[in-house]
Parts: C-alpha cells; structure tokens; sequence
C-alpha cells in the first residue's frame, strides 16, 4: 500500500526538485497550485496531511501492480512497450487532418469518431496557445475543435487542468489525449479518487501518445520568442534520428535548430520516466519512424480495440500490419528510456 | 472652547499629558509648532492644530521631522516662541540640523519636545533620546506629572530664550497617554514680534568660536537649574536607600515605597532637570547614602551620569552601592511598571509584596480572557494593505525568483507577520525600505537575480521616500517601488500629508501628487486598486519581469477605517455553506487560514467559514479569492 501526502511533500518531493511534469493533475483543484505561463506554482501553504495533489501527481509514486489489475483484464501480452493487444501501423483518411498532423493523424481520427459515435461526450486535448501564450487543455466536444488542436506541443501543457472544468460542466463520458504522465496521472485519479468524483465511470477513454521527453514550457516558449523575434509559429517538429534538431515552421519559413542546444530545456521530470509510450493507455499512437504520413499504433485494452476498431469502420482511418523490424526498434527505444529513468536520468 | 485654551487661570481639569504640554506651550505664548506624526507624541500638535485659529498661531504636519524642527526653527531664530514635537525615531531624522542649530544658538524660544516609546509600543525602536541632549549640549528636562509636563514646558521656553538655545522636554508613553490634573496658568496677552535680525548671521563656523560658546550657554543652563522646583527629595534624611528617578519612573517609585510601607527607608530624589545635572542637589544627597537605587525607562542615561558625577567627587563621598541598570538590579530595557518596580524595590529592601485577594486575581484573570482574546497583530477588517500584499504575495510567488520586498514604518509593516502574508522582509527607518531596494536593485553585475521591490505609505513616501527615488533613477537601479496610498497618515490617526487636500489646521491645501512627482523624476509610475486583486498581481508581475530601471506603482485605496465611516459598506458578506468545502482538499480555509482577515470566521464545529457581520466592512474582496464561490457579495 503507498503512502499518500499532502502539499507539503508534493513540494518537496516534486516541485522543488525540478520534478514536475507539468501534466496538469494538480492543478486548479484547489487555490495553492496553479499553472502559471507553463509552469506549475505553488502559491501558498496547505496543511493537509493527504491531498489530491500529491495522490494524483505521476511523479511522486505510481504502483504499476494496482494500477495494471485495474486497467488490464489479463488478455494482454507484456513486452518493452508495455501490455499490448496489438500493434498497427494507421492513418488517418481525412485529408484536412493530414496537413496538420505531427504523423497520420491517427488520434484526432479517434477523438472525433469516438466523439461522434457516442463512446465519448468530451475530449481532453491540447491547444496549441491560450491567450497566455502557452499550450494548456481544453474540452473539445466537436471535430473542429479536435482538428485545430492536432500536432504535437513538445512541451509540458498541464492538459490535465482542463479535466476539471469537463467535470463541472457535467460530462459524463470523457476522453483524454495524454502523454504517459498525464495517462498516468488519469489513471492515478481513478484508482484512488479521493473525494469520490467518478473518475473510473467518468473517463470512458485514454489515448496515450508516445513521448520520449518535453520541453519546460516556460523556458521553451521564452528561448523561441528570443530566437523568433516575433514570428508566427505555425509547426514545431522534431524529424527522427538522425536528424537531431527541431524544426519550426513560421509563416517565414522553416527555422531549425540543433537539439543539443536546447536539451537542457527539457524538463527533469522526463529524465526519470521510464514511460516511452503511454503504457496505461486504451491504445497509444506515435511516429512510425521511417514511414512518413503514418503511426505507430498500439491497442492495450478492448475500449481500446473497440475505437480503433470503429474508426476503421467509419472509413476515417486507415490500417496495416506493423513491420515486426520496427517494432523492435520500438521495444528497443522504450527499454532504453526505461533505463535512463532508472538510472537516474544520466 | 477647548480646555486647551480656556482662559480660567487656577482651574484644574483633566488633561492627557500630551494636551498638558500643548497648553503648557500655549501659557508659554507659543506662536509656531510642527511636528510630524508619530506616537506617543501626535497629539501634542493635533491639540494645538484645534485652537490655532482662535489663538492665531502657526500648526502644521511639516513632511518629516527635519523640516519640522526647521520650521519651528526659523520662528526662534526670529524671536519668536516656537515648540516642534516627535517620537524618538523623529529625534534622529532631526537630529543633523540640531546639531547645527545648538553652535548657532536662536534669538527666541525653542522647545523640542521628544516622546520617548519604552518598550517600544507604537514603534518600530526602543531608544533613549535623552543621550541627544547630552550630546547637543542642550538642557533636558523630564516631567514626572501630568502638571509638570504643562509647567516644564512653559519653563522651557524661558529658559531657551534666556540661554538662547533649544531645551528638550522628554516625555514617556505613560506620561503623555495618560490623563491627569493639570492647574491652569494664564495666557498671554501678547507675544514677541517675528523678525529675522539679517545683520548677524547663524553660522556653525568657525566651531573654534561656536562650540566653546555652546559649553558656555549650557553653562549658563546649569546655573539656573541648580535650584529647580522640578528637582525634589522626599524621604528621611539619611535613607537606607537612596532612589534617584525621573520621568514616569517616579509615579511608580512614590507608589511601591508608599504601598510597601517603606517610607521611613527609603528617599525618593526626583530629578526633573536630568541635563546638565543639579550637582549640589545630588552631591547634597549622595553624602549621606549607602545605596542608591536608579529608576528610569530605557537607558540609564540619569544613572550613568550620576555615577560620572560621584567619580568626579569620590573623595568627599561615601562608599555607595549602586543598584540599577548598570547592576542587573533593574531591566536593562523597556517600561518600568508598577508592580516591575514594587518586585525590584521589594527585593532591594526585602520588604514583604502585599498578597493579592485570590478572588480578585481570579477576577481579573477571567476579565482578560473575556475582554482580551489572544490574537497576533493584523491589519483592520477590509484594510486594503492585506489585498496589496495579497497581490505581491501572488506575483512574487508567480514570478519564482524569490524576489525581495523591503519595508519600512507604517500600519503596512505588519506584513512582515502572517496578517501581510510575511511578505515584508525587512523593516527599519521611514523611508528605508525605498533605499534597501535601490541598492539591492543595482547589483545584477554582482549576480543578483532576486527581484527587488519596496513599500512605503503615501506619508512616508513625502517623509523620506523621494531621496531614494531620485538615486534610483540617477543609478539606474532596477525596483519597484509600491506606495500603498491609503489617503493619509493612518498609523497615528489620519493627520494629513502634503498629498491632502487640507493641511492641519483644517485650511484647504494644494496636494502634491505622488504619480506626478514621480514621472516628473522619469519614473514609469503606474496605479491600480489593490481591491482588484487579479490586475493588481498581474502588474506587479509584468513589473518586476521587466528589467528596466526604476518603476512606481501606486496602490490606492482608501484606509478601511475612514471608508466605512464615510461610504458605509459596499457590499453584504454572506457565506453559502453549501459551497464552503471548509477544510477539506480544495481548499484548507484559505480565507480563514491564509487570508486571514479578522471580518472571517471559522466555525470549527461546522466545518464553514462565517462573516463577522460587526466588524466586516464590506470591502468585498474575499469573494474575489474564494475558490468555490462561497463567499457571495451583494451590492448595497
């Protein structure tokens, strides 16, 4: 059984050790934490011994047993990549969603056909800008409003924040796109759910997304403005290895810089996560590495199977086998983000 | 007619010691006061500001007390009687110019009167003011009574005239807070003519000259203070115990040696004219002592002089044991009290202390549990410093650097306690807080990342703020200075400032804008209303995120307490029990625990916040913070 704290420890096991991961489980829930242009502040004290914030957050502990014996009924294989059902190669068939995506436009092929055959009422997705500047969640209920948040941040987004405001306007049925902490940080919710909110019954759907590492919004945003000097950001991609730099496309056109010069961006909280793709997701998409205008696929759990299963259906996405060699180059950088977390990071 | 003016000589009244020093200024034919604010001694001028129109004198609140004492000043220097009230920390902000002004001597009269805070109760210090006069060289004279203040000061000023210099009156909390029997004088009929003789100038230079005549004036002090009625003995002639004392000290010396039974013991010498000593008259009674005992409040300023005094004389003297500050005897620091010195004197003599009737001590208990509830220091239901410092709270804690607010004297110094969020972190002089932050501001090449930000008052900002400003702008030091501006001088009772519209004697005033003043040094000056607490905190983050010199932002909103005399509540206060979570995940009492206003309470049976309906002003700012919108506010 795992100890749950309050505030207090949260602080000092998360916050002040650079630990935070920005994904948006704690804050908002009450008036000492708040998300603040990408980061996560801690206002004032609090003085309760067991808190929401410290059981939610994925950085302060995770039990993957219980968390497992809830999500998964056993029919799962286990391998670096987690429990998986299958994997896939998909993409996306709608044209409009291919020329925003970072890949095929596999999860925003989901979130609307799961919006649209009922399995879901609300999605959980990340906006590319609030009036702040910086990415934050939103409840989408349409697929307009999915479409236009497609395309991935690169940065913490505290997505999770927005999970709040969905409870509160009342949906019952809610999807959430998520990167591994925050899929971790949903199912945290809903295995203790201290103040009985019905996260179990009220999350109808997790799509995990792959993610290696993010970058701190914060320090992100402001070393781009400085680059950009005021140009419209329109993409940001980050091409696979080799390449080893991030693009940014502007009306101006493509800027690239060298992703040495920005690593020591990235948040602390990625150095330690051995989570590359969303284990305790219904299915997690990613880059297919090699195959451009395409994911990566993998179905964990039967809601899982059974959207992936609909969209096909509906003819909004497309599927194939995946390529065994690729899966094991897969397995193969999962297990090494897995070492690097347990290695401390190093 | 103010029984400060009352033209009934031999009447006695009741007069608080501070009114007693007006009038005795008044009887003396006062023409000129100033002072600026600050207890214990505010209300020596605020007295004298209500009947100078009838009495056709001059009262005003001068920016600080520098001015003050230059202004009043400027009528002794013209033959003209003039009197300049402050505290003790006022004394030092003077002190430059009275150490000039004693080498050049005055042509009139010249009270200062100093009003010391042992224990420093409405202070920021605990000082000894009498030293200054020591080292001014200027005579020094400490009331005992609430009649002695009124007639001292008279005296004062025609020893001042007769010596030509400045006399100090220092008075003490208990004696110019308290009330008492004062004997009316008269009042003059007439009053010296102000005239500035241009023929001979006032110059400190050369001190060769002007220093030697110095000595020579207080000589002349000394001469006719030997036999004053202000210094007094009573007790047998050759005591067991000698008690030297002045000021409040001798109320409760007389008291424990009455109450004791100690009369045929012990003497009481009640030193009134404590600079430059009366020798004989100590002499006289240091021959037939064996132990003296020293009792005055702070420093032993009396004590130490009078032993300077024995050594010089040691060989026509006995041996004496000397019990005081100096032996361990008596407190090092703070207020004598009553039963302080009864325990003191009861030891000293091994007299038995009075038992107290168990009932009444019973009584008594229970009366200051009823009457008085522990409770730390906060600022007033609605005062709009807690929503000020609510919103540095927010931004400094958004902005994550750790920034600095340093601070200074004014009801805002609270901050630094858990009312103003302990968002204060320093406290020191008027003005101080501005000058800390200008030189924290200028280190960014020695590596200082911290933002630096400073508080002042709106009356502290004109008292000793502008100074700092102007070397924050000709240094190019990066801070933020915050003028909470409340619309007055609040902490010692809203005596106006030169950004009133009246000055003190209730005459209307051209008022100098602070925002005004401060573009016009270059300052990027800005205002909002602490009350909106979300733009509030918004521009003090935008603020100190921007590294670009020095910036003001006033924070205007009037003092709580002469707002809801004025305007009455702006908004009913209610709570919504339902929507209050109490003290569970979500929120933890923020308003109870953290905000902490004193109009909020927490009813701990029912796990719900209350508003105290007798004492919310409805100031409305607590709804802004609840998280679950159950504080509601309803327009009146």
């Amino acid at each position: 059984m795992v100890d749950i704290h309050g505030l207090n420890e949260l602080n000092r096991q998360v916050l002040e050790k650079g630990r935070c991961a920005a994904c948006g489980a704690c804050v908002g829930r009450c008036p000492y934490l708040v998300r603040f242009r990408g980061r996560t502040v801690k206002l004032d004290s609090c003085t309760l011994e067991t808190g929401r914030c410290y059981a939610y957050c994925p950085m302060t502990f995770f039990d993957e047993e219980e968390i497992a014996a809830q999500v998964f009924d056993g029919a799962q294989g286990v391998s670096e990549v987690g429990r998986t059902i299958e994997v896939l190669a998909a993409r996306s068939t709608v044209d409009e969603l291919a020329a925003v995506s970072q890949g095929g436009g596999t999860v925003s092929a989901l979130v609307i056909t799961a919006l649209q055959e009922g399995i879901i009422d609300a999605a959980i997705v990340t906006d590319r800008t609030a009036s702040d500047g910086f990415p934050r969640g939103i409840v989408a209920t349409t697929a307009a409003e999915v479409a236009a948040c497609a395309g991935s941040r690169f940065m913490g987004s505290h997505t999770l924040a927005a999970l709040k405001e969905a409870f509160e306007a009342g949906y019952r049925k809610i999807g959430v796109v998520g990167v591994p902490c925050q899929v971790r940080a949903v199912r945290k919710m809903a295995l203790y759910d201290l103040q009985g909110e019905g996260f179990r019954e009220r999350i109808a759907l997790t799509i995990g997304l792959f993610c290696n590492w993010a970058f701190s919004a914060g320090a992100f945003t402001e070393a781009l403005r400085d680059r950009l000097s005021g140009k419209d950001v329109k993409k940001i991609d980050i091409p696979p290895p080799p390449a080893n730099r991030l693009d940014i496309v502007t009306s101006e056109g493509v800027e690239s810089i060298p992703l040495d010069d920005l690593r020591h961006l990235i948040q602390g909280a990625c150095a330690i996560c051995p989570d590359m793709t969303s284990e305790y997701s219904d299915v997690s998409v990613g880059m297919f590495e090699g195959r451009a205008g395409w994911n990566t696929v993998i179905v964990r759990t039967a809601a899982g199977r059974e959207i992936v299963a609909r969209a096909v259906a509906s003819g909004s996405l497309g599927i194939e086998p995946f390529p065994q060699s690729n899966l094991d180059h897969l397995k193969q950088a999962s297990a090494r983000k897995r070492l690097r977390a347990s290695s401390g990071g190093s | 007619m103010s029984v400060l003016n009352l033209d009934a000589e031999g009447k006695e009244v009741l007069m608080m010691g501070n009114e007693a020093i007006a009038r005795g200024a008044l009887e003396a034919g006062l023409q000129v006061a100033a002072a600026y604010p600050g207890n214990p001694s505010s209300d020596i001028i605020e007295t004298l500001a209500k009947v100078a129109g009838e009495m056709g004198i001059h009262v005003e609140w001068s920016v600080n007390e520098k001015v003050a004492l230059e202004v009043a000043a400027a009528a002794a220097v013209s033959n003209g009687n003039a009197l300049a009230a402050m505290k003790q920390n006022g004394l030092n902000v003077a002190c430059d110019f009275l150490l000039n002004l004693n080498l050049t001597g005055i042509r009139g009269a010249l009270v200062v009167v100093v009003a010391d805070d042992p224990s420093g109760i409405s202070s920021s210090n605990e000082e000894d003011s009498r030293i200054f006069a020591k080292l001014a060289d200027l005579p020094l004279l400490e009331p005992a009574t609430f009649n002695e203040a009124k007639e001292m000061v008279r005296f004062a000023f025609d020893l001042s005239r007769q010596i030509g210099n400045p006399v100090m009156v220092r008075s003490v909390t208990r004696i110019s807070h308290a009330r008492g029997n004062v004997i009316l004088g008269s009042l003059p009929k007439e009053r010296p003519t102000l005239r500035f003789d241009t023929s001979i100038p006032l110059c400190p230079i050369p001190t060769a000259l002007t220093h030697p005549a110095l000595h020579r004036r207080l000589a002349q002090a000394a001469e006719i203070l030997a036999e004053s009625p202000f210094n007094r003995y009573d007790g047998p002639e050759s005591p067991e115990l000698l008690i030297i004392t002045c000021g409040a000290g001798w109320l409760f010396a007389s008291e424990a040696v009455e109450v004791l039974g100690l009369g045929s013991r012990a003497g009481v010498l009640k030193v009134g004219t404590t600079w430059p000593l009366p020798n004989e008259l100590l002499l006289k009674r240091l021959k037939t002592a064996e132990r003296v005992l020293f009792l005055e409040e702070v420093d032993p300023v009396l004590e130490n002089n009078v032993l300077e005094l024995f050594a010089r004389h040691n060989r026509n003297l006995p041996r004496i044991e000397f019990l005081g500050k100096g032996s361990g005897t008596v407190p090092p620091n703070g207020e004598l009290l009553p039963g302080l010195v009864m325990d003191c004197l009861s030891k000293v003599m091994g007299a038995r202390l009075p038992e107290i009737d168990p009932e009444y001590a019973a009584r008594a208990g229970q009366a200051i549990e009823t009457y008085a509830p522990a409770r730390s220091l906060a600022f007033c239901p609605g005062c709009p410093h807690r929503a000020s410092l609510w919103a540095v709270k927010q931004a400094l804690s958004l902005d994550g650097r750790d920034g600095v607010l340093f601070g200074d004297i004014g009801c805002y110094s609270l901050g630094i306690m858990p009312t103003g969020f302990l968002q204060l972190k320093s406290i020191h002089a008027m003005g101080s807080g501005a000058g800390m932050a200008c030189g924290f501001g200028s280190f960014e090449s020695l590596g200082v990342d911290q933002p630096s930000l400073a508080v002042c008052g709106d009356s502290t900002f004109y008292h000793a703020v502008v100074p700092a400003l102007i070397n924050a702008v000709h240094q190019r030091s990066d801070f933020l200075l915050i003028v909470m501006d409340n619309g007055g001088t609040a902490m010692t009772g809203f005596q106006p400032h030169p950004g009133s519209p009246i000055d003190a004697m209730g005459r209307a005033a051209p008022q100098v804008s602070i925002e005004e003043l401060c573009k016009s040094l270059g300052l990027k000056t800005f205002v909002s209303d602490p009350f909106d607490l979300q733009a509030t905190t918004d521009i003090i983050y935008e603020l100190i995120r921007e590294r670009s010199g020095p910036k003001v932002l006033v924070l205007r909103q009037q003092c709580a307490l002469v707002k809801s005399k004025k305007e009455g509540r702006r908004y009913r206060m209610t709570i919504d029990a339902e929507r209050c979570v109490g003290e569970d995940c979500g929120c933890n009492r923020l308003c109870t625990r953290i905000f902490r206003c004193p109009g909020l309470n927490w009813d701990k049976n029912a796990n719900r916040s209350t508003i105290d309906e007798a004492i919310c002003v409805g100031c409305g700012v607590c709804a802004e913070l609840c998280p679950k919108q159950a504080i509601v506010r309803e327009g009146i």
